[in-house]
């Protein structure tokens, strides 16, 4: 049975490379660093928990013809136990130093902002859709869906208008909450052209499951093209947002993953 | 005073023979019959087991729950039960689990078991454990009431506000879900106090600091992690009914206040709600990898170290649950390092058990089957545990499926893998009967191989980008396959708890007879009848040794000049436990009951009209005057 | 074959402080009350740091009630104090003569918590401040009033036939709960009366 489960994930493991919201498919730098020290806790602690069943494998099968042998109220602690204990301890100690440490930097890499970014959105959080507000002189708003140009830093500033979400396209960056009275900023990268979905990630009522989002990263000169396109006649999408919310969470914007993956 | 009165206060246990003296002991110790006989009991051993067949329905019924949710999400875009029923359904299974059955299933065998160990004759403040067991199945049936009356909670086991306040989520659910938690909160208070009491100055005359048993320890511990987080949710869910029925604006950020400050609260208290759930499974494992192996755990000063450590540090991680909020980074670094250091005390139980079974020639009976299942499992989330401590890492997989398959990795593996070797081992004492080795066997394969497929595909489902607490998911999402493997496996694992249940009925009528001592273990619970006499012990041992039935042989020694006619008990000094009093337990008592029902009705109505309060409490009042009341002038003596 | 080896016949059946049973579940309840008000000041301290309006809501409150009562309150240290020295010596005399006065203190201090919230400033609902301070007077409020109600029980048992023996205990125990009672009012007293004038 374990050996089942083992193939299915094996088989899941396989196929990430395909997954539509993947932090195992990274196309963002931080994701990619993410994706990196994932991977590397993951073997460590799993060479952790080898070795931990096999000291136990070896507990069990040490001595065990012998059966129901009396008790020993004060059996004497043997030399191989001491050593055993200490070796773990110390072993324990830095392995989980060095993991604290990889967590730092990861740390640093993920939240360090680095200079300016090329454009910054304000996304606004709302039972259950996004309104998204690109900033500046010719500022517009869109909903459910954030073009960026590919290559550039994006920040993307959270706010909500509600109850708290939770912003997360795990292809480009991790999660970050939006919050009532506080305004969270959160850098995101797109490597290549696509379409990266995400979704919300912390529980916000009745339609939870439905609030996705869609980032499209565009090349530069194309991302430009659109920009201007919806600048110039300088109109509010937020009316009709609100009515276009399940449509476009549902259809269109696989349609658009089709249009831009190949 | 008549003479016959003074003669029989006289009657001390060493006048008696051994005969005469047990059927006297329990004629005053035990309780009465009828109604009001069952509803008056002060017995531990009988509130014991109520409170563990309470438990064990609210994890049948919270077991069903999570079975509905995972047929919805066995297929995509399914339309089995709708978004909003899911989301009862979540918040329904979360909040039974947690304060329904995970908190009181340890209250349940701390309750039997601590007084039983320590060699005394009923746990210290009978009444108020009466009282908290009624409490804790008022709340629950509160909570379980409202839901089958349609008044159900649906903003998650956490409540995170603003989405419970009342403009949010209108509808008394929040509010029913608040109480409950005060309810069940007042009942593991009550217990941890009447534990820590009992521990600290009930032991047996003999049984110093270095000579408790682990499982003792253990139930300490948690008993002090209780105290000391308990408060906070109390607190929390008292701010959170008053924000919803009196308009307080403590968690409203425009009029001064933080939706924050909640999460800050609620975790203060969740995470040490972990380790208050999962000490237990460790006192079991305790218990039972010594029975097994034959022998002591090896290194009980660091045990008992690092389950003082684990008390300690387990209040300093609750930030890691809140490390996407947008904390200023040092604060979250600090709570990564925190969050890592509890793995070294962990890890040093996980070591002293499997070299106790290095040493000695484990016995493979069920009960020790089941508590490798919890070392194969529990490892393997303890780690997956390391990697949410990680800053980084937590940002992509927190509030995923990676996060829930982590955390019932380490509830379940730690938790209820080792309670069904606990029912196993402990079940002969309560009934006097062995469960089935066989159906127990069966039961492990199927629990253990359902528990890993149903769970283990959750964390590549979170990693995959599925987020927690969503009611479906479109197909192109590529998660149907490892879902409807997930779903399979609860089937098979929940049919384990249903073979369980069997096993324990068809053996409490016709399992093999167990004696006294059926597994030959060293703790004083066994060295008296299976099941016990209402006074537990006919003379209180004196215990020379930490394993005092291995190292004291048939050398029986005991206290004498105890009272017979009356509930007397050895009160001992904490580090020494010297006799020091003797005791008058208090006798069986309706008052707690009813002082538990007039707490209910006050409290329920508080939900609908804060005079409640104000009118209840008197009420409440006079009734525990009543219950405090000394009733005959002899007690006073 | 049983064998006793110590006999327990000639202890006594009651003792004070922290030899006895209810002193070490008082203790434990003083504990996690104890955590009950760290937490809420705490939570208040949060708010204070991190919420950019508190300034200006948090009006100081008056000083007159909360300063009498302060004063009430440390000074019934005396007679608990004292209550608990005649109960431990089993003088029912003196144990009677100060349960009166402990009680009419316990009264005053009722009468002078309710002029303070008919004085507050703020109402509950204004602000997250307000809030503060009616959870924090109540809470502390609601154990000034059980420790009362414990101690007018108390007096009434000490007037009955049941005025003897292990009720020796029970006062000395009520004793040690209302010195809590007063020391935990003193740091609320400093956060919620002193630290909004800094």
């Amino acid at each position: 049975m374990a050996s089942l489960t083992a193939a299915a994930g094996g088989s899941a493991l396989a196929s990430g490379c395909t997954g539509v919201q993947s932090a195992l498919n990274p196309h963002g730098e931080r994701a990619d660093a993410l994706a990196v020290l994932f991977w590397i806790f993951t073997a460590v602690l799993g060479l952790v928990w080898l070795v931990t069943m096999a000291g136990l494998f070896f507990a069990l099968t040490r001595r065990r013809d012998s059966r129901g042998e009396p008790a020993q109220a004060h059996p004497a602690v043997k030399r191989p136990v001491r050593i055993a204990f200490a070796a773990m301890l110390t072993s324990t100690v830095i392995i989980l130093s060095g993991l604290a440490v990889l967590s730092f930097d990861g740390q640093r890499a993920v939240f360090g902002d680095g200079a300016g970014a090329a454009v910054t959105i304000s996304v606004i959080g709302h039972q259950w859709w996004w309104q998204v507000r690109y900033e500046g002189n010719n500022g517009f708003e869109t909903a459910n869906e954030i073009r960026i140009p590919v290559g550039s830093a994006v920040d993307i500033k959270l706010t909500t208008g509600d109850v708290i979400h939770s912003f997360w396209i795990p292809s480009l960056a991790g999660k970050l909450d939006l919050i009532p009275g506080k305004s969270n900023e959160l850098r995101i990268q797109a490597d290549k052209p696509g379409v990266y979905r995400g979704q919300c990630a912390e529980f916000c009522g009745q339609q939870h499951a439905h609030m996705a989002i869609f980032v499209v990263a565009l090349e530069p000169s194309e991302f430009e093209r659109w920009r201007a396109k919806q600048a110039a006649p300088a109109r509010s999408m937020a009316h009709l947002a609100k009515q276009s919310v399940f449509a476009s969470a549902a259809s269109s914007p696989f349609a658009a993953l089709s249009e831009h993956s190949q | 005073m008549s003479p016959a009165i003074e003669e029989r206060h006289e009657t001390r246990d060493t006048d008696l023979g051994d005969e005469e003296l047990r059927a006297r002991l329990s004629r005053t110790w035990g309780s009465a019959r009828g109604l009001i006989g069952i509803l008056s009991t002060v017995d531990h051993k009988i509130i014991g087991i109520r409170y563990a067949v309470t438990a064990f329905v609210f994890l049948l019924a919270g077991g069903i729950m999570a079975i509905i949710m995972r047929l919805q999400l066995a297929r995509p875009d399914s339309h089995l039960v709708d978004a909003e029923l899911y989301n009862q359904l979540f918040t329904m299974h979360g909040t039974t689990m947690m304060f329904l059955f995970g908190v009181p299933v340890g209250e349940a065998f701390a309750v039997y078991l601590v007084p039983l160990m320590v060699g005394t004759r009923n746990i210290a403040f009978p009444r108020l454990n009466a009282f908290s067991y009624y409490v804790y199945l008022f709340g629950g049936l509160m909570l379980w009431g409202g839901f089958a009356l349609s008044i159900r909670p649906d903003v998650g086991w956490f409540s995170y506000v603003p989405l419970a306040n009342l403009n949010f989520t209108p509808g008394k659910g929040p509010d029913y879900w608040a109480q409950m938690i005060t309810f069940t909160e007042v009942a593991a208070l009550a217990v941890s106090v009447e534990i820590v009491v009992t521990v600290l100055k009930q032991r047996a005359p003999g049984m110093t600091l270095d000579r408790i048993p682990l499982f003792v320890w253990t139930m300490l511990v948690h008993s002090f992690i209780i105290i000391f987080a308990m408060p906070a949710i109390m607190l929390a869910s008292s701010m959170l009914i008053m924000e919803r029925l009196v308009g307080t604006q403590f968690f409203n950020p425009d009029a001064g206040g933080d939706p924050l400050l909640w999460q800050h609260l609620f975790w203060f208290f969740g995470h040490p709600e972990v380790y208050i759930i999962f000490l237990p499974g460790t006192a079991f494992v305790s218990a039972i990898v010594a029975t097994f192996s034959r022998r002591p755990v090896f290194g009980y000063l660091p045990m008992v170290l690092s389950l003082i450590a684990i008390g300690f540090l387990s209040f300093g991680l609750w930030v890691h649950h809140m490390f996407v909020t947008g904390l200023p980074e040092i604060g979250a670094a600090f709570f990564t390092a925190s969050s890592m250091a509890i793995a070294i005390p962990n890890g040093v139980q996980i070591f002293c058990w499997i070299a106790t079974l290095w040493d000695g020639k484990p016995v493979l009976k069920t009960p020790l089957i089941f508590v490798l299942g919890f070392f194969f499992i529990f490892v393997a989330g303890g780690l997956s545990g390391v990697m949410l401590a990680s800053v980084p890492i937590d940002t992509q997989v927190h509030d995923t499926y990676f996060v829930v398959a982590h955390f019932h990795y380490v509830l379940i593996g730690g938790t209820v893998f080792p309670l069904v070797a606990a029912v196993y081992y402990w079940f002969p004492k309560v009934t006097g009967r062995l469960m089935d080795e066989r159906l127990g066997k069966w039961q492990f394969v199927l629990a253990f191989c359902g528990f890993n497929i149903t769970f283990f595909p959750m964390h590549l489902l979170g990693l995959h980008g599925m987020p927690r607490r969503v009611y479906t998911y479109p197909a192109e999402m590529g998660w149907g396959g490892l879902n409807l493997l997930a779903s399979a496996g609860a089937l098979l694992f929940f049919a384990s708890f249903l073979l369980m249940l069997y096993n324990m009925i068809a053996s409490a009528r016709s399992g093999a007879l167990a004696g006294d001592n059926p597994w030959g273990a060293d703790t004083l619970e066994w060295a008296t009848s299976s099941p016990p006499q209402p006074q537990n012990f006919d003379r209180i041992p004196c215990v020379t040794s930490g394993s005092p039935l291995w190292d004291q042989g048939d050398d029986n020694v005991v206290v004498g000049g105890l009272k017979v006619d009356e509930r007397e008990l050895v009160v001992t000094s904490i580090r020494e436990a010297r006799p020091d009093i003797r005791e008058e337990s208090p006798a069986p008592s309706i008052w707690p009951f009813l002082a538990a029902f007039a707490t209910a009705v006050a409290f329920i109505g508080s939900i609908y009209t804060p005079w409640a309060i104000t009118w209840g409490s008197p009420v409440v009042a006079i009734v525990l005057v009543a219950w405090f009341w000394p009733k005959t002038i002899e007690e006073n003596v | 074959m049983a064998r006793s080896v110590i006999d327990v016949s000639g202890l006594p059946t009651y003792a004070f402080g922290s030899r006895v049973t209810p002193w070490w579940g008082t203790f434990s309840f003083c504990l996690l009350e104890g955590t009950g008000f760290a937490l809420g000041i705490g939570g208040y301290l949060y708010l204070a740091v991190t919420n950019k309006d508190w300034a200006k809501d948090a009006v100081p409150l008056s000083l007159l009630w909360s300063a009498l009562f302060t004063l009430v309150l440390v000074v019934s240290a005396l007679p608990n104090f004292l209550i608990k020295r005649a109960a431990t010596r089993e003088s029912l005399r003196s144990v009677r003569l100060l349960l009166l006065i402990m009680s009419a203190v316990g009264l005053v201090l009722i009468g002078l918590r309710i002029m303070e919230f008919s004085a507050l400033p703020v109402r509950w609902s204004d602000n997250a401040y307000g809030s503060f301070v009616w959870l924090l007077l109540g809470l502390h409020g609601v154990h000034v009033l059980t420790d009362v109600a414990d101690t007018l029980v108390l007096t009434v048992l000490m007037f009955t036939r049941h005025g003897t023996g292990k009720r020796f205990s029970d006062a000395e125990d009520n004793a040690f709960y209302w010195y809590f009672v007063v020391l935990s009012w003193l740091p609320l007293y400093a956060v919620l009366y002193w630290l909004p004038r800094f």
